[in-house]
């Protein structure tokens, strides 16, 4: 007989089972489970056809794939969850019976859940880890400034702090930190680690404040961190190890000492002072990064534009890692100490704060060296000459301009600027920027603001501090812009050489074809790209044909003739040809792009115009109203 | 009736007719005295006592409790000897309790050293050994995790063929590891995707610009409008559903209701409102009526039938022509055929598309995976500019430990379930009678005044 069709026994309808019947499967409770499928990263899944996959019914249940559970019942942690489950009953057996040492004993014996084997499991590289390094950083940050409580021992509180300060004193050693900011929720912190942006929030310092148990689930919230802390220090070591570091680090200044659990203020000071001490390293031998590619080389080649680009911006990381290198901050008791610390410290300066008021300082306010100190207070009685008094939002700009800024704008009581943010405007290529950004931004107006005596002096002294990287990448960074500047004049000659050689070919030969026209702009289209090659070539040969017949006096016109300044000759550019040209590469770019692509480009293309068309919208309406508010400021001005 | 006069003649007649009742009582009292211990012969002064004791104790609940807790249970209050008589047998051959036992002179020197203030070794011993073993409580609950391998090291392929030597050499074959392994209970389990793959689009943590502790003016703007658009929305939201439910939860009065009750309670009576309703319908026969009536089978007839059948035989070649006809004409229709096909494809090519890009959406969305829907969490704002710009005077405004679990449940890692809390169940309190008395009755306020005192 022909096997009846059942309805649901196959494909959507077998495929999923709600929590009801994985509890009864694993045989945990409602809270063992939610535990389980938190550290294992087990999630509830949304049916393509809900109704098909609850066999008719059309409520909405808590699915979970049926594979997905029968995952859960291999692991070895449910015997551990079933194990606890056990050894509570047995603690509350002692304690109902008043047998403390029994308890205690129970207590000591309590099963542990070991997480080293989920770790690798979700995370099967360790790129993978980091990735998701954002919410398990953001997690202990927050927990390691929490009191103990119910569902958060103090074992875990101290763990989490052991792992953030060590977390920290990395960033500081490998230099991988890049953009803060500073909100009213917490300071944003961005780090560059193998490659990967991490990003993670550390709250403002306020005392703990109790959360309604409507809006959180606490006993979650520990779930999560039980995990996160076990992945946390496995990447920590891995960290460390890649860096040639001791680990687990070791302070002078203990973490979790005995005064610290009653006073919170030394409690949060040890914290601060952990991270001003440099860590040991296993040897002396430092590992050597993969040094940079040679640009003089690798520019002769094509793609020149795109290489050079890239080698710019290492010269800015190189610049930007170094930034507050041989300068010297004291940090005022008003200002909070953790995140500025922890910001000067990886750009490479040296902090210290009142010796009298917390642990760690390792230099005095009266030191002659220190170049900045930092306030956040109207005015101060005693002032140094030697040293800048500045607002704290003067670091957090600085690092994310990857500069460092005029110290007029940040002084001591001023208003200051808007502290903008750095993770904003990255989706955009082309927008709009008010002219306040702007002049915060361009470089060469900060130059301008530069000129004063202190700022000259303390350049100096940088210099001084610096090691020889330092000037090297400084010299390597103006060559990159002498080269650059260059290769701009030689193009814009070269234009009006063709210009001219149109101008002729278009008399000489009037009648012809606007295709050879074409041609000779494509052509020089690819000298221009090539433009490197060709004047180097130039120049050496002009260099061999003065060796052959040189005199002393010939040799001497021939340096003044070098040392004369040619005058710029006006040409006029035809503006309908410009045109015609700029349309025609335009033609021709989309020619080379490949046939699969080509949706993509003309994609890119239109986003890119709407772009450009909307940063010109916004930039007249801003010319109309300046405009107005003139108008409005002179009638005032009359009146 | 009593009988007047009775033979006194033997010792049991004078014993059977003396009334002695009057000598019983009074020894009776007398035995009683002895066993209360009480004497009648006291003065008032003697007996009673002027109660100079405050009413309020100035002692907590809880350390009135713990003296309590000190006294013998009640349970036992029945074996207690409460009689004063003294023990009939002077030297009572009794069990003498460890004290007693000791010899005086042992006693003697015990006591010279105790008030001497030396501490005998062995309790000194108990004493350090007790810290030593709170000491170590304290850090054995304070286990230090150490993470001291690499997890992602290139040699560790196999974690769990590590330690297994015999099963990690060459010559056993892949098959016949899993067979063991198996058997071994550390199977090798295939990791579902959904372990690795990300659970949405959206970023963990996105800074917001206008949130900035000293924020640009444009962005602070953005952000404040936002945050009134979303509550003006929720205002309206309210507001409709107040109007809407004003309809059907209308204010009636309540002689109204009164009056709607009792004609809901007479639906149906022949009465209403006190008039006899007049009937529709007049007493009909006592024929039996039903509503459908039966169906006769009646034939049709022969001709009938013909005309029938040559009826669907014309109808048939109806269709077959007007089939025919319509391929002819469908012939010259050809170009908007074709046309209405072009139409459809592109129809359906742009369904495909929005469901491409809905899909594309849906990404960055919260997924439907339980009965609640996920709310999002309001964005807290200082609604004043002069309030910000400075960072030592920055507030506190909402939570990071709500934001990451709104951010959570945002994408997808959790569920966007409150966490029920179970019910309280009142409890009242009920006293025994036999404890009654003991409890001194303190008043609250008394308590809390106790409270205080104790405090200061």
């Amino acid at each position: 007989m022909v096997k009846r069709f059942k309805k649901y026994e196959s494909g959507e309808g077998n495929q999923f089972m709600t929590r009801l019947a994985a509890l009864n499967k694993l045989q945990l409770s409602l809270n063992d489970f939610r535990r389980l499928c938190i550290l294992k990263g087990i999630y509830p899944r949304e049916p393509k056809n809900r109704r098909k996959t609850q066999q008719g019914q059309t409520q909405i249940k808590i699915l979970y794939h049926k594979k997905d559970i029968n995952f859960l019942l291999h692991d070895k942690l449910i015997w551990t969850l079933r194990d606890m489950k056990i050894m509570n009953r047995k603690i509350k057996f002692a304690d109902s019976i008043g047998d403390k040492r029994l308890k205690r004993m129970r207590i000591a014996k309590y099963p542990e859940l070991r997480l080293d084997h989920v770790v690798k499991e979700r995370y099967p590289t360790f790129i993978d880890a980091i990735k998701d390094l954002d919410d398990c950083l953001t997690l202990l940050f927050l927990f390691s400034t929490f009191p103990a409580l119910k569902s958060v021992a103090r074992s875990i509180t101290g763990l989490c702090r052991r792992l953030t300060v060590e977390f920290m004193h990395y960033v500081i050693a490998s230099r991988s930190l890049r953009k803060v900011f500073v909100s009213i929720k917490g300071y944003y912190f961005q780090a560059e680690i193998k490659g990967e942006l991490v990003t993670w929030i550390v709250p403002h310092y306020y005392p703990y404040q109790p959360q309604s148990k409507s809006e959180v689930d606490f006993r979650i919230m520990a779930n999560f961190v039980e995990f996160y802390t076990v992945m946390c220090g496995f990447v920590n070591f891995r960290l460390y190890h890649s860096l040639n570091l001791l680990y687990p680090p070791q302070f002078n200044i203990s973490l979790d000492s005995e005064e610290s659990q009653v006073d919170e203020n030394t409690f949060v000071s040890e914290r601060i002072a952990a991270l001003n001490v440099d860590i040991k390293k296993i040897t002396d031998e430092e590992i050597e990064e993969p040094e940079d590619m040679d640009l003089q080389l690798i520019s002769n080649e094509g793609d020149s534009e795109k290489i050079r680009k890239m080698h710019e911006r290492e010269q800015a990381l190189k610049r930007q890692k170094t930034l507050f290198q041989g300068l010297k901050f004291f940090i005022n008791r008003e200002v909070p100490r953790e995140p500025l610390v922890f910001i000067i410290r990886s750009f490479g300066g040296k902090v210290s704060w009142d010796k009298t008021c917390f642990v760690g300082a390792t230099f005095d306010e009266d030191d002659e060296t220190i170049t900045h100190q930092i306030v956040d207070r109207p005015s101060m009685t005693k002032q140094y000459i030697s040293r800048d008094y500045i607002q704290p939002q003067w670091v957090f700009d600085s690092v994310n301009q990857a500069n460092l800024l005029p110290t007029n704008k940040y002084f001591l009581g001023v208003t200051l600027p808007p502290h903008l943010s750095p993770f904003s405007n990255s989706f955009r290529e082309i927008d709009y920027v008010p002219p306040e950004e702007k002049a915060l931004r361009d470089p060469n107006l900060i130059i301008q603001h530069d000129i004063s005596d202190e700022e000259i002096e303390k350049d100096k002294e940088e210099e001084e501090d610096d090691g020889p990287e330092r000037t090297e990448g400084e010299l390597n960074y103006a060559l990159v812009n002498a080269f650059k500047e260059e290769n701009k004049q030689i193009r814009v000659e070269k234009s009006a050489k063709v210009d001219e050689n149109n101008k002729k070919n278009s008399k000489k030969q009037q009648q012809e074809e606007s295709d050879d026209d074409e041609l000779v702009d494509v052509s020089d289209m690819i000298v221009d790209s090539d433009v490197d090659q060709n004047d180097e070539e130039e120049e050496e040969e002009t260099t061999k044909d003065e060796k052959v017949e040189l005199t002393k006096e010939q040799k001497r016109a021939l340096a003044k003739e070098k040392m004369k300044v040619d005058e710029g000759k006006l040409f006029k550019v035809d503006g309908k040809k410009e045109k015609k040209m700029t349309e025609q590469e335009a033609k021709l770019r989309a020619k080379m792009v490949k046939p699969r692509h080509k949706k993509l480009y003309y994609k890119l293309l239109e986003k890119r115009e709407k772009e450009t068309k909307e940063v010109k919208l916004l930039e007249n309406k801003r010319k109309q109203l300046d405009e107005k508010r003139k108008k409005i400021r002179q009638k005032k001005s009359t009146v | 009736m009593k009988k007047k006069h009775v033979s006194m003649k033997k010792k049991s007649s004078w014993r059977k007719h003396t009334d002695i009742n009057d000598v019983e009582e009074f020894l009776e009292d007398q035995r009683l005295q002895e066993r209360i211990g009480a004497n009648i012969e006291k003065t008032d002064a003697e007996l009673f006592q002027e109660d100079k004791t405050p009413q309020n104790k100035s002692i907590s609940l809880r350390q009135e409790k713990k003296l309590r807790a000190l006294e013998p249970s009640k349970c036992f209050i029945a074996l207690a000897n409460n009689s004063k008589v003294e023990d009939p047998i002077r030297k009572r051959n009794r069990v003498k309790t460890p004290d007693e036992r000791k010899h005086p002179l042992l006693k003697a020197k015990i006591q010279k050293q105790k008030d001497e203030g030396i501490i005998p070794k062995r309790q000194l011993q108990s004493i350090k050994d007790r810290i030593e073993a709170k000491s170590k409580m304290i850090k054995s609950k304070v286990k230090n995790k150490t993470f001291d391998k690499d997890l992602w090291a290139d040699d560790v392929k196999d974690p769990i063929l590590q330690g297994n030597q015999e099963l990690n050499s060459m010559w056993v074959n892949d098959e016949l590891k899993q067979y063991h392994l198996k058997n071994l209970g550390e199977d090798r389990v295939k990791v579902p995707k959904i372990t690795h793959e990300k659970r949405s689009q959206l970023k963990a943590i996105e800074p917001i610009a206008g949130l900035s502790y000293n924020p640009n003016k444009e962005d602070y703007e953005n952000i404040i409008n936002s945050v009134v658009s979303t509550e003006e929305e929720f205002m309206k939201k309210s507001q409709k559903l107040n109007t809407s439910l004003k309809a059907v939860y209308q204010k009636i009065s309540k002689s109204e209701i009164k009056r709607r009750k009792r004609a809901e309670m007479r639906e149906g009576f022949p009465i209403a409102n006190g008039f006899e309703v007049e009937k529709d319908e007049e007493p009909s026969d006592n024929e039996y009526k039903t509503l459908n009536p039966p169906v006769r089978n009646k034939k049709k007839d022969l001709k009938k039938r013909r005309k029938q059948k040559e009826f669907k035989e014309r109808m048939a070649r109806k269709e077959i022509e007007k089939n025919e006809l319509k391929k002819l004409k469908d012939l010259g229709m050809l170009k908007m055929y074709k046309k209405q096909i072009l139409k459809t494809e592109n129809e359906i090519e742009k369904k495909k598309e929005t469901r491409l890009k809905k899909q594309e959406q849906k990404k960055f969305e919260p997924r439907r995976l339980t009965r609640k829907k996920f709310e999002d969490e309001d964005i807290h704002v200082e609604d004043s500019v002069e309030a910000l710009g400075n960072l030592r005077k920055i507030k506190p405004l909402g939570s990071i430990l709500v934001d990451r679990f709104k951010s959570m449940q945002k994408r997808n890692i959790l569920l966007p379930n409150i966490k029920r809390l179970p019910r309280k169940r009142r409890i009242t309190k009920v006293k025994k009678n036999s404890h009654k008395e003991e409890i001194p009755q303190i008043s609250k306020k008394m308590r809390k005044s106790n409270k205080i005192q104790i405090h200061d």
